[in-house]
C-alpha cells in the first residue's frame, strides 16, 4: 500500500505491520517525532474517520491500494482553532440577552429558537476546547492561566448548561430567562480569558510532550 | 426602604386588613389558610423576595426571576403595555410584582382584574410584598382560586359593575405553567366575554331602534298577555323537556311524540313545525328574536292550539300579532320594561340568556320542572348540517368547512366535536346556569358538546324512567293563561302621557344645549372677556346636560342613545389621556354636542313609535269591548 504524507511525501514504516492499527500507531509516532500530528486520513479515497478505523482496524494494509494522510503543527492548529472560538464566542455573546428578552417579552418562538444556537454554540465550544488541550498534551487539571484550570472551567460551564437544560425542558422560562440573561454573560468573559491563556500556555510551549 | 417592602417585617396584615374591606370573605379564607406547602420563598440579590412553585405535574418552577424580579416586571408589563386600553385582565399573579407595575402606571378609569389560582400563593404574596398600592387602586377586582363555576360568576359580575367592552389579556407565563388547565380556560373565558360583549354591543348599536321599536310595538299586546311570574312553581317536580333544533334532533324525531306525553315540553321557535308535524302540541314555543323573517317560524302548518307562546319585549312585534293561542311574556331589565311592568304587569322577572335556548331552560326552571331534559341542545355541528331536518331554519344550513370560526371542543360522546365559538359560550352559560339549578338536566344530545354539570344520557334511556304527564297541567295552563287580564288602562294613558311631556323638555333641553354650545364653540378663548363667556356657557352646557341625561325619562331612552354611549365613551377615554387643555376643551364641547344630538335623535324616534303603538292597543281594546 502506498502511504503518502501531506500530498508529497512516499512513506514506509520501518517494519511489516499485521494490520492497519498498528500501521496507524507507528504513523502517529513517526509524526509525533517530527512535531505534527494527524490531522486527515484518506484510504483509497474514502475518508477514514475515527469509526471507520475501528472497522478496519484489524486488515492488513495489503488489502489497500493508497493511504493518503494531512497533517498539521498542533501548536499553529490549536491556535488556529482557539482565535475562530473567540470569534464564535463574540457572536455568541449578545445573544443571550436578545433571547432573554424575548422569552421575557412573550415571544416564546423566536427567544427558544436563539436559546437553541447558545446551546449549539456552548456545546461546540466546550467540545473543541476539549480536542485542543488533548491535542496539545495539556493536562486538564492545569490551568492555562491564572483562573481556573480547563477541567474547571468546562465543568462550571456543564453545570449551568444542564440546569439551563433542564429548565428548558420543564417550560421554567424564568430560571431559562435568568441563566441566559444572568448567568451566560460571565460566562462569556471568563472563557474569553480562558480561551486567551490557554493560547498564550499554547505558544510558550516549544514541544508538545509524547502521549 | 424598598420599594414593595415594609421595612416593620411582614406586610401581611396590612394587606389583609385591606383586603377585608371589598372582599371579607376571601381575607377570611386566606387568614385561615394553612402555611403553604411547596413554595420556596428566596431573597434575590436585589433584595426582593422571589419565589418556586411545585406545579400540579410536581415540578418546582421559578415565578420570578432570582436575580431582579423588579426589572423583570418593569420589562413585562412594557412589553404587553397597549395604549388607550379600556380593561385589564392579569391572568396569574405570583407575588404580585407584574400587578404592582401594571396599577402604578395604569390611568384610574382603566378597570384592572387580577386572578391568581393558587391561594397559598395569594397568601405568600400578601405575606412577602407591600400590595398596599394595589390593594387600594379603584377599579381593581380579584378572584383567588381554581374553582371554574366561581370564576365564572365573578367574571360575570366584574363585566356588568364595569360595563367594559375591550379586555386586554395578559397571561403571567410562569403562572400558567403552574396550572395550564385553569388559565387557559381563564384566556378562552375572556375571549368569549369580550366576543359576547362585542356582539351585544354591535347588536345594540346595529339594531338599537329595531329592538326599541319592537319594545314600543309589544306593549301594544301586554293588557292581554299573563306573566311567568304567574306560572312560578306551579309544575314543581314534573318531567320538562327543552327542544332545541341541533342534529341530533334528527336522531330522536322517532322518540318525541312519547317523551312529550310525559314531560311539559317547551321547544324553541325553530322547531315547533317539526314536532307540530308530528302531532305534539308543547306546552310553551318560545320566540324572541327581533327581525321579521322570524315570524317563517309559524308558518305553513297548522299551530298546535294548545301551544302557549313565550315572547319577550324584543320580539318582533308580529309575532305576539299573528300568535294564534296563548301568550305569556316576563319582565326584563330593560328601562322600558322596568318602566312599563308596574302599570300593565308586572309579568315576573325571567333571564333571557345568550340563546333562545337558554330562555326556554329559564322557562323551565322557573316552572319548577325536575328533571329538565335537554333535547337537540348539540350546540356543536358534528355532521354536515347546521340543524335538524324539518325544522325553520333562520340560519345555517350546510356546513362550512373553511369557516374562520369553527373550533374543536369536548364532546358528550368523548373526544371533540366540531362547534362555532359563539357556542362555546353558550356551553359556558349552561353550566353555569345549571350549578345553579336545583333540578337535575339530563342532556341527550348524540355528538353535542359536553355541557358540564348535566347528566348524560340518551332520550330512550330517559323515557324509560320518566313517569306520564299529570293530566292538570293542561288544566293549570288553561286556567291561568286564557284568565282575563284588566290592568288600570287609564292609569297607563296618563303615565304615558306624563312620560311623553318629559320627553318632550328632553328634547326642548337639547335643543337650548345646542344653541348655548354653538355659541361657545364661535368664542375666541384666547380674549379674556370671551374666555369669561365661555365659562359662563360652560356652566349652562353642565345644566342642560345634566337635565338630558337625569330627566325623569331619560333613562327609557338608554338603548336608542347606546351607539352615543358607546362613542362618548372613547371620547372620555381619549379626553384623559389628553394633554393639551385647547385640545381638552374641543374634545368636551364636541362631548357635549353629542350628548345633546343623540338624545334628541332618541326623542324623535321614540315618540311617533310610542304613538302608534298607543293606537294599536286602543283598537286592540276596543275590539275586545
Amino acid at each position: 500500500m502506498e502511504i503518502l504524507l501531506d500530498g508529497s511525501v512516499s512513506w514506509r514504516p520501518p517494519q511489516e505491520t499485521p494490520n492497519l492499527r498498528e500501521l496507524l500507531l507507528l504513523l502517529d509516532s513517526h509524526l509525533l517525532a517530527q512535531g505534527r500530528v494527524i490531522i486527515r486520513l484518506q484510504l483509497d479515497g474514502g475518508e477514514l474517520d475515527r469509526p471507520r478505523q475501528q472497522q478496519l482496524g484489524g486488515e492488513s494494509p495489503a488489502r489497500f491500494q493508497k493511504l493518503e494522510v494531512e497533517s498539521a503543527d498542533p501548536g499553529e492548529l490549536s491556535q488556529k482553532t482557539l482565535a475562530g472560538l473567540r470569534e464564535h464566542l463574540d457572536r455568541l455573546a449578545p445573544l443571550h440577552q436578545e433571547s432573554a428578552r424575548k422569552v421575557r417579552g412573550g415571544d416564546y418562538e423566536n427567544g427558544i429558537r436563539l436559546l437553541q444556537t447558545c446551546f449549539g454554540g456552548w456545546d461546540m465550544i466546550v467540545r473543541t476546547v476539549g480536542d485542543v488541550v488533548r491535542l496539545c498534551r495539556i493536562p486538564m487539571e492545569e490551568s492555562p492561566g491564572s483562573g481556573p484550570s480547563t477541567r474547571e472551567g468546562i465543568a462550571r460551564l456543564q453545570e449551568t448548561l444542564t440546569r439551563f437544560r433542564k429548565a428548558f425542558t420543564e417550560h421554567d422560562l424564568v430560571t431559562v430567562a435568568d441563566i441566559a440573561e444572568y448567568e451566560l454573560p460571565p460566562a462569556v468573559e471568563q472563557w474569553r480569558t480562558l480561551l486567551q491563556d490557554l493560547s498564550i500556555q499554547i505558544a510558550t510551549r516549544r514541544k508538545i510532550p509524547p502521549a | 426602604m424598598k420599594e414593595g417592602q415594609d421595612p416593620m417585617g411582614g406586610p401581611f396584615e396590612a394587606n389583609v386588613a385591606l383586603l377585608q374591606r371589598f372582599d371579607p370573605s376571601l381575607a377570611a379564607r386566606l387568614r385561615a389558610l394553612p402555611a403553604p406547602a411547596g413554595i420556596r420563598v428566596e431573597t434575590t440579590p436585589s433584595g426582593f423576595p422571589t419565589l418556586q412553585a411545585l406545579s400540579e405535574d410536581g415540578v418546582e418552577i421559578r415565578i420570578h426571576s432570582a436575580y431582579q424580579p423588579l426589572d423583570e416586571a418593569k420589562k413585562f408589563v412594557a412589553d404587553r403595555w397597549q395604549a388607550g386600553m379600556e380593561a385589564i385582565i392579569l391572568a396569574g399573579m405570583g407575588l404580585g410584582y407584574q400587578a404592582l407595575e401594571f396599577s402604578r402606571l395604569l390611568p384610574a378609569g382603566v378597570w384592572f382584574f387580577v386572578v391568581e389560582a393558587r391561594e397559598d400563593l395569594f397568601r405568600t404574596a400578601l405575606e412577602q410584598v407591600d400590595l398596599r398600592a394595589l390593594l387600594s387602586r379603584p377599579r381593581t377586582r380579584f378572584f383567588v382560586g381554581a374553582d371554574w363555576m366561581a370564576y365564572l360568576g365573578w367574571f360575570r359580575s366584574a363585566l356588568e359593575d364595569s360595563q367594559v367592552h375591550r379586555i386586554h389579556l395578559v397571561t403571567h407565563p410562569p403562572s400558567l405553567r403552574l396550572l395550564p388547565g385553569f388559565y387557559r380556560q381563564v384566556a378562552a373565558e375572556t375571549e368569549a366575554a369580550v366576543n359576547r360583549r362585542t356582539i351585544e354591543v354591535n347588536t345594540l348599536v346595529r339594531h338599537a331602534e329595531q329592538m326599541e321599536g319592537n319594545a314600543i310595538r309589544n306593549i301594544a299586546f301586554l293588557p292581554e298577555t299573563h306573566g311567568v311570574g304567574e306560572l312560578e312553581g306551579v309544575f314543581a317536580g314534573i318531567p320538562g323537556m327543552v327542544v332545541a333544533a341541533g342534529p341530533s334532533l334528527d336522531l330522536d324525531a322517532d322518540l318525541l311524540p312519547e317523551a312529550a306525553s310525559r314531560a311539559v315540553t317547551i321547544t324553541v321557535g325553530k322547531s315547533l313545525r317539526l314536532l307540530a308535524n308530528r302531532g305534539i302540541a308543547p306546552e310553551f314555543v318560545a320566540s324572541l328574536d327581533m327581525l321579521e323573517i322570524t315570524n317563517a317560524v309559524f308558518e305553513g302548518y297548522a299551530i298546535p292550539e294548545a301551544t302557549t307562546l313565550l315572547f319577550d319585549e324584543d320580539s318582533h312585534p308580529e309575532i305576539p300579532r299573528k300568535y294564534p293561542g296563548g301568550r305569556v311574556t316576563y319582565d326584563s331589565t330593560s328601562a322600558l320594561m322596568n318602566w312599563v311592568s308596574p302599570l300593565l304587569g308586572p309579568f315576573g322577572y325571567l333571564e333571557k340568556g345568550l340563546s333562545v335556548a337558554h330562555t326556554a331552560f329559564f322557562l323551565a326552571r322557573h316552572l319548577g320542572l325536575d328533571p329538565i331534559i335537554l333535547v337537540g341542545v348539540d350546540l356543536s355541528l358534528p355532521g354536515e348540517r347546521t340543524h335538524a331536518e324539518g325544522v325553520t331554519m333562520t340560519w345555517g344550513g350546510k356546513v362550512d368547512p373553511a369557516n374562520p370560526h369553527l373550533v374543536e371542543v369536548p364532546s358528550v360522546d368523548g373526544g371533540t366535536v366540531r362547534s362555532l365559538k359563539n357556542f362555546v359560550s353558550f356551553v359556558t352559560a349552561f353550566e353555569v346556569e345549571i350549578a345553579r339549578t336545583r333540578a337535575r338536566v339530563i342532556h341527550t344530545s348524540h355528538g353535542g358538546a359536553l355541557i358540564r354539570g348535566a347528566e348524560r344520557k340518551k332520550l330512550r334511556e330517559v323515557l324509560s324512567f320518566l313517569p306520564r304527564k299529570p293530566e292538570s297541567v293542561a288544566q293549570v295552563l288553561r286556567e291561568r293563561i286564557h284568565a282575563p287580564r284588566t290592568p288600570d288602562l287609564g292609569r297607563f294613558e296618563q303615565a304615558s302621557r306624563q312620560m311623553l311631556g318629559d320627553l318632550q323638555s328632553l328634547r326642548e333641553a337639547c335643543e337650548s344645549g345646542l344653541r348655548v354650545l354653538g355659541r361657545a364653540r364661535r368664542l375666541d378663548r384666547s380674549n379674556r372677556l370671551e374666555r369669561e363667556e365661555f365659562s359662563q356657557l360652560s356652566r349652562k352646557l353642565d345644566e342642560y346636560k345634566d337635565l338630558v341625561i337625569n330627566g325623569r325619562s331619560s333613562v327609557l331612552l338608554g338603548r336608542l342613545v347606546s351607539r352615543t354611549a358607546l362613542e362618548i365613551k372613547e371620547l372620555s377615554l381619549e379626553k384623559s389621556q389628553e394633554t393639551d387643555p385647547s385640545r381638552r376643551i374641543e374634545m368636551e364641547l364636541k362631548w357635549y354636542g353629542m350628548i345633546f344630538e343623540g338624545y334628541r335623535a332618541a326623542v324623535d324616534f321614540f315618540r311617533p313609535e310610542y304613538e302608534r303603538m298607543q293606537e294599536e292597543l286602543r283598537a286592540r281594546q276596543g275590539r275586545k269591548v
